[in-house]
């Protein structure tokens, strides 16, 4: 909550003029005005702090138009830069109070192969299955995301570079206080956030100035809490994962963005929002499915996104079956709503099972289960829809099961990796630009093909 | 593959002039100063120029002057969308000229409603000192004066930073209705919310029905 004067910035003739039009509203709230707007001079770096700049500029959509966003970046930058920072590299905050930039966890795991586990042997009680490595292979996260180990420091300083006050707000769930807040944080100020990471789950970063319209704009995140002594589980003694994925949702609306772009007030009443794009963890349609033609971007999506293993005979209720370095389980998706639009994440080729939704674990006995205010039964179960509401979010465990309603000759005849999409349910944020379609919140995961076995034991 | 843009119809378009919005952003004297650098246009050689959209624009190239320097259509090529692999393109140039040839970039698979692809070559100078972003999504090709927009169908990149002073062909392709309609190719400038409308010269139509 503690909130200072960003150092080192130093107005430009431009900031002048924008301060200048912003001074009378300034004075009048009795607010003071401060000297930057776009200036490029980063704040001298704290060890185990996270510096976040609330910056502006334009980001190219799936079907190549520009549009004005908003972000929290990495350093400072201006509206005019050719590549603003409006997103920031994945940060690890581990439970010795140190920082580290890394865009995989646990450090010193093993790095899948384009994303993808390896199985550790094909598992002797059936034909084309496997047994994966238990506590093994680790998981790439997409910008945007913080990773904290329970019991951590987490030490944020949020700057902002724009004319009105923004701010960063860590939530647990829609409408719940927030986990950790900085406070309005005017032009040129800095507010800071200095907290005992709170409990192992997902969490929404976002910017809940004006809500929804900052968080629209692209003020936006993700926490994730990893129990520090159980790092291949959602919570201590929690579900156990072969490794774990997130994926952010989030929604552009062009003019939302002009009206801001214009530094004018939008308000939802008069200019409703209508969401021309969408995104899951920044990519849309053919680059969120690694098929672009940009290999960074493939590379990214694959290790990032596409979720991809090979066969197993996950049971739901043990997701700790087997012995030593090897386990039965799936993969974790953590999902995070940052949009507007609500999605419906929907799966061919296997349900996923619903862990957990905000926080809260859901019951796993029918007893326990009940039916919400709004209808939804609060019971984990297999879905082939996953609902998310805005400011949602949601872990589910893709098990990777063989196809189910596979027959047995399609199952053994399977010599090559087969892809199943995921896509929202929700059909308009299937398209971009208001008709390209498949454009929007697409994804798919992919079973590998199996193993050969080459012993009497199984093993290659 | 097509769609309506609603940019020139929006809300915004209709009740916030853009001549209101940049005085909310800059203030009635840089207007004034870079008015007239916004909306001239025409081509002409690199030249000095005053300030657009707060930044001091310092060379233009061919074609149509924006508020970062210029774009100019070099050519269009009409295709049926029969083309196979290493079928060779022939550019209409804007003098009339007939002699530029280049490779198709890329066969998709033929859109039996919109089957023609369009073909268009560009210049794109960076007046500025300072890098801007150029993306072909900035294009859009209008079918018919009152028809809808459409969306690249490839590029010859995609979005990136073009270097202050620089100077970048490229070409950007649309698919197409079989008809006669007029097509014109729309310029969106993200800084100005400019959309400017850029001449296009006779197609020169090709393929396997030519």
């Amino acid at each position: 909550m503690i909130r200072d004067r960003v150092a080192g910035w130093e107005p430009t003739r431009r900031d002048v003029l924008r301060i200048g039009a912003a001074s009378t509203a300034a004075a009048a709230v009795g607010a003071t005005v401060v000297a930057t707007a776009d200036v490029a001079v980063p704040a001298p770096a704290v060890p185990g702090v996270l510096d976040l700049y609330v910056n502006e500029g334009f980001v190219p959509m799936v079907d190549g138009s520009l549009v004005y966003m908003r972000g929290f970046g990495d350093r400072p930058s201006s509206v005019d830069d050719a590549a603003p920072s409006l997103t920031f590299a994945t940060r690890v905050f581990l439970a010795d109070d140190t920082l580290v930039e890394a865009r995989f966890y646990p450090p010193g795991s093993a790095e899948p192969p384009k994303g993808r586990p390896a199985p550790h042997s094909l598992d002797p009680s059936g034909a084309g299955v496997h047994l994966v490595h238990r506590a093994h292979w680790g998981s790439f996260f997409p910008r945007r995301t913080i990773v904290a180990e329970s019991g951590s420091r987490l030490r944020l300083r949020v700057h902002n570079g724009l004319r009105e006050t923004h701010a960063l707000a860590i939530q647990a769930a829609p409408g719940a206080a927030p986990v950790a807040h900085t406070g309005p944080v005017q032009q040129g100020s800095s507010g800071t956030i200095d907290i005992v990471a709170p409990a192992p789950g997902t969490y929404l970063i976002c910017d809940p100035s004006r809500e929804p319209v900052e968080r629209v704009l692209g003020l936006y995140g993700a926490l994730v809490v990893v129990p520090r002594e159980d790092r291949w589980r959602l919570s201590a003694g929690g579900p156990e994962f072969e490794r774990q994925w997130l994926w952010i949702c989030h929604d552009v609306d062009p003019e939302w963005a002009a009206l801001a772009q214009a530094g004018m007030t939008i308000d939802p009443g008069r200019t409703p929002l209508l969401p021309r794009y969408f995104t899951l963890n920044d990519r849309s349609g053919f680059q969120s499915l690694g098929i672009s033609e940009d290999e960074a971007v493939n590379s990214a999506a694959h290790e990032d996104t596409l979720l991809s293993g090979s066969a197993r005979r996950t049971d739901v209720r043990d997701f700790s079956r087997g012995t030593g370095a090897t386990v039965v389980t799936g993969q974790l998706i953590r999902m995070v709503n940052a949009g507007v639009a609500a999605h419906q994440m929907h799966f061919h080729g296997n349900h996923v099972w619903t862990v957990r939704r905000n926080g809260v674990d859901f019951p796993r006995s029918a007893q326990a289960a009940f039916v919400d205010g709004v209808g939804h039964p609060v019971l984990q179960l297999w879905e082939d829809v996953v609902e998310l509401e805005p400011r949602d979010t949601k872990e589910v465990m893709l098990p990777m099961k063989p196809p189910p309603d596979a027959l047995e000759a399609v199952l053994a005849a399977q010599d090559c990796d087969w892809p199943f999409p995921m896509h929202c349910h929700a059909e308009p944020s299937q398209t971009a630009a208001g008709g390209l379609y498949p454009g929007g919140i697409v994804a798919d995961w992919q079973l590998a093909v199996p193993m050969k076995p080459t012993g009497p034991g199984g093993s290659p | 593959m097509t769609s309506d843009d609603p940019s020139p119809h929006s809300p915004l378009r209709r009740t916030v002039p853009r001549r209101k919005v940049v005085g909310l952003l800059f203030g009635g004297a840089v207007v004034a100063v870079g008015a007239p650098a916004l909306l001239r246009g025409g081509a002409g050689p690199a030249e000095t120029d005053s300030v657009a959209s707060g930044r001091t624009v310092l060379s233009r190239g061919r074609g149509t002057w924006t508020s970062t320097g210029s774009i100019a259509v070099l050519g269009l090529t009409r295709c049926d969308g029969e083309g196979h692999p290493g079928h060779a393109d022939r550019a209409v140039h804007t003098d009339g000229t007939k002699s530029h040839t280049s490779q198709t970039r890329r066969v998709h698979p033929r859109h039996r409603v919109w089957p023609d692809v369009v073909t268009i070559e560009l210049e794109v100078h960076n007046g500025l000192a300072s890098a801007v972003l150029f993306s072909p999504g900035q294009l859009r090709l209008q079918v018919g004066p009152d028809g809808p927009t459409v969306t690249p169908l490839a590029a010859g990149s995609g979005p990136r930073p073009t270097t202050g002073g620089s100077t970048t062909r490229t070409w950007v392709s649309f698919l197409a209705p079989k008809s006669k309609a007029e097509l014109r190719l729309q310029y969106s400038e993200p800084a100005t919310r400019d959309v400017m409308v850029l001449a296009l010269p006779a197609a020169g139509h090709h393929g396997r029905a030519s």
